[in-house]
């Protein structure tokens, strides 16, 4: 609980999530999740939105989190929350995304997938790719780079942003977002290849 | 791949930069690195010139990096215009990496050579070097020669004349270099000249310029100057090899001494777990020794091999790597250094001999540092006259006497543990093959003598060969 008053920095949230053990009531509940959505509503709206492309289904997408959220805090403590709550409901969009098969292809959200792919390593017999293991190499690879090239790569893959989107957060036009984009893939591309990953000829 | 693999493999990135991209940034960070080495070259005469006592002061500065530093987006009002900069900026590195890269080619035989001059051994000594550290010195003694000695010297190095030269050696300079915050990679050099010697200023700052060298002129010999260099060094080094400065004592014959330094300090991309660490034999080439071995089990990572040896090679977070190259089971290090392919495989980027597998990796931690005079491997390499009195020719330095380098003594430490590489070279030049891994997983154990070398892209930063872990 300490921990979440010194995370959160906000008394009101810290009540109402931490003391939910001891008077789990409505009226706490309804306090969290106005409390999550200030804090964090525009943000997890804007992911479920990027992979759901429908307003509706992003909504209902976001109440889910806030619900996923309130179960899982405590005993779940993470630090820093903000992580966590994005991953959350990415998770819960992505999910919301698999399960109705109609919107599994071509969605906005697998054509950045498709984006990113371009420059990954393929998988063959003679390369077996540990998923998590090339995510833990992008990362070190990220740390490489500069600010501004992370948050185009991240908002562009992790949070799926529309490239217009990006470049209207970083007041530059949309092609030099696109060309930002397609230097930061092929300098990974090399990382990855210095790295030990093999591509095709 | 798949896009369940893709969105496995987005999990992974950090939180921190999660956190980070929550809202658009205002600052940009920049890259973790480090690195130090520390050449000496002194030159003395066989005139004894009495001591004057002159404070050493500067008779050229060493120029600013001509390295163009990135555009910081903060510095500029409109973003167009930073964009351009980003432009000429991008051009600059892209041509510097090119010379470098071409630069590195004339240099791989000097490296290779090198290797097997230096770290031959039948004994438990460690033996250990920094190519570019010996090479960035002797090309400064190039740089004051002319006839047959600078011919020799530039033969080494595989440049035609001395513009070449500059031009390969701001390359390897400017693409070795790195100085931020957060990341060093510092390189260099200064000359030290005796009071009263009559130099040719133009030639001094032809070495301020591309050598990226200070030239200080004082009594050499004395125990100010002694200081003076000491410290030079300490500054230039971290303070990694203040064991060998300590011991920094010119002869009062020497009428030049020339320091060059390269201090290296990396943390490895994947960092080793102290809680893994073990303790384990390590076989010498005569006897045993206790050691501590830093492992990752079923790591996946490329398994090389080629005529006598295996390798492996861990990248540290700073773009370099450290390749470890363990001889074959009855194989010694002398028979890998030998057959000098595993400078192919470290140096050109089309060894096909390696595969992708899990490997148990264990290695020693180590605190190695050798001394080691290099005179005579580089006579055997071809560069005789600058070691010779009467028939080294440093006219472009002084016409004032015949002076000659009597050695080139080399200090390298190298220290690796859980999270990464430091090390340190000082020279001083005082003048006066495998199968293909048949199983799916290896054991990669570097529990006996091995071959070690620390690569910026296909430069050879330090190489050596460890025969005892605990030095």
């Amino acid at each position: 609980m300490k921990l979440f008053c010194k995370l959160l920095d906000n008394a009101k949230f810290r009540r109402v999530f931490f003391d939910k053990g001891k008077s789990y009531t409505n009226h706490y509940f309804e306090n969290a999740i106005s409390e999550l959505s200030t804090r964090f509503g525009k943000q997890l709206h804007r992911i479920a939105y990027n992979i759901l492309e429908n307003q509706l289904d992003a909504e209902e997408c976001t109440n889910d989190t806030y619900l996923a959220l309130w179960n899982a805090i405590p005993p779940v403590s993470p630090d820093p929350l903000a992580p966590y709550v994005y991953r959350t409901g990415r998770n819960t969009a992505l999910k919301r995304l698999h399960r109705d098969t109609a919107k599994k292809r071509d969605s906005r959200y697998d054509v950045s997938l498709e984006e990113l792919n371009g420059c990954l390593p393929g998988e063959d017999v003679e390369q077996i790719i540990d998923a998590r293991e090339l995510g833990r190499t992008m990362d070190r690879f990220l740390e490489s780079k500069s600010r501004e090239s992370r948050y185009i790569f991240i908002r562009r893959y992790w949070f799926g942003d529309p490239v217009g989107e990006i470049a209207k957060e970083l007041k530059m036009n949309e092609n030099a977002v696109s060309v930002r984009l397609n230097r930061i893939r092929n300098s990974m591309k090399d990382y990855l290849m210095k790295e030990g990953y093999r591509y095709e000829a | 791949m798949k896009h369940e693999e893709i969105l496995t493999a987005l999990e992974e990135i950090s939180d921190k930069h999660i956190k980070e991209a929550e809202k658009p940034p205002k600052k940009r960070a920049f890259l973790k690195m480090a690195v130090a080495a520390s050449l000496v070259i002194a030159i003395g005469t066989n005139i004894l010139s009495a001591p004057m006592r002159i404070t050493a002061y500067a008779v050229a500065v060493a120029s600013d990096p001509r390295i163009m530093e990135r555009p910081d987006l903060d510095d500029y009002k409109d973003r167009e215009e930073w964009n351009a900069d980003l432009t000429v900026w991008e051009t600059e590195r892209e041509s510097r990496n090119e010379t470098a890269a071409q630069a590195t080619s004339g240099l791989s035989s000097f490296f290779k050579d090198g290797n097997s001059q230096f770290l031959l051994t039948e004994t438990n000594e460690n033996k250990l070097w920094s190519p570019v550290n010996a090479y960035i010195g002797l090309a400064m003694a190039a740089e004051l020669t002319e006839g047959e000695t600078r011919q020799q010297l530039l033969d080494l190095f595989g440049v035609e004349n001395t513009d070449a030269l500059r031009k390969q050696v701001s390359a390897v300079w400017e693409s070795v270099y790195q100085d931020n915050s957060k990341e060093i990679c510092v390189l260099a050099n200064s000359l030290w000249l005796e009071s009263g010697l009559q130099y040719d200023q133009e030639a001094m700052d032809a070495i301020a310029y591309h050598y990226y060298a200070s030239v200080f002129q004082g009594d050499l010999g004395s125990n100010k100057i002694n200081k003076d260099i000491a410290a030079w060094i300490n500054n230039n080094t971290g303070k990694f090899l203040k064991d060998s400065t300590k011991s920094i004592e010119l002869t009062p014959e020497t009428i030049m001494a020339l320091y060059s330094t390269l201090y290296f300090q990396a943390k490895w991309s994947d960092e080793f777990s102290a809680s893994k660490d073990t303790e384990g034999m390590f076989h010498m080439q005569d006897g045993v020794t206790q050691a501590v071995y830093m492992n990752k089990k079923l790591k996946q990572m490329n398994y090389y091999w080629g005529e006598n040896f295996s390798a492996v090679n861990l990248g540290l977070k700073n773009g370099c790597s450290m390749w470890f190259v363990l001889p074959d089971e009855g194989m010694t290090v002398n028979d890998v250094l030998n057959g000098g392919a595993y400078m192919e495989m470290i140096l050109s980027n089309e060894w096909e001999d390696y595969k992708y597998m899990k490997v148990n990796l264990s290695v020693p931690k180590f605190d190695v540092s050798s001394t080691m005079d290099l005179s005579e491997g580089l006579k055997n390499m071809g560069a005789t006259n600058v070691f010779y009195e009467n028939v080294a020719e440093f006219t472009k330095l002084t016409a004032d006497s015949p002076i000659y380098l009597t050695g080139a003594n080399q200090s390298v430490r190298v220290q690796i543990d859980e999270e990464g590489v430091k090390a340190a070279a000082y020279i001083e030049i005082p003048g006066a093959g495998s199968a293909a891994p048949p199983e799916e997983v290896i054991d990669f154990v570097l529990d006996r003598p091995f071959l070690f070398v620390i690569t910026n892209d296909n430069i050879p930063l330090f190489a050596g060969c460890v025969n005892n872990p605990k030095n």
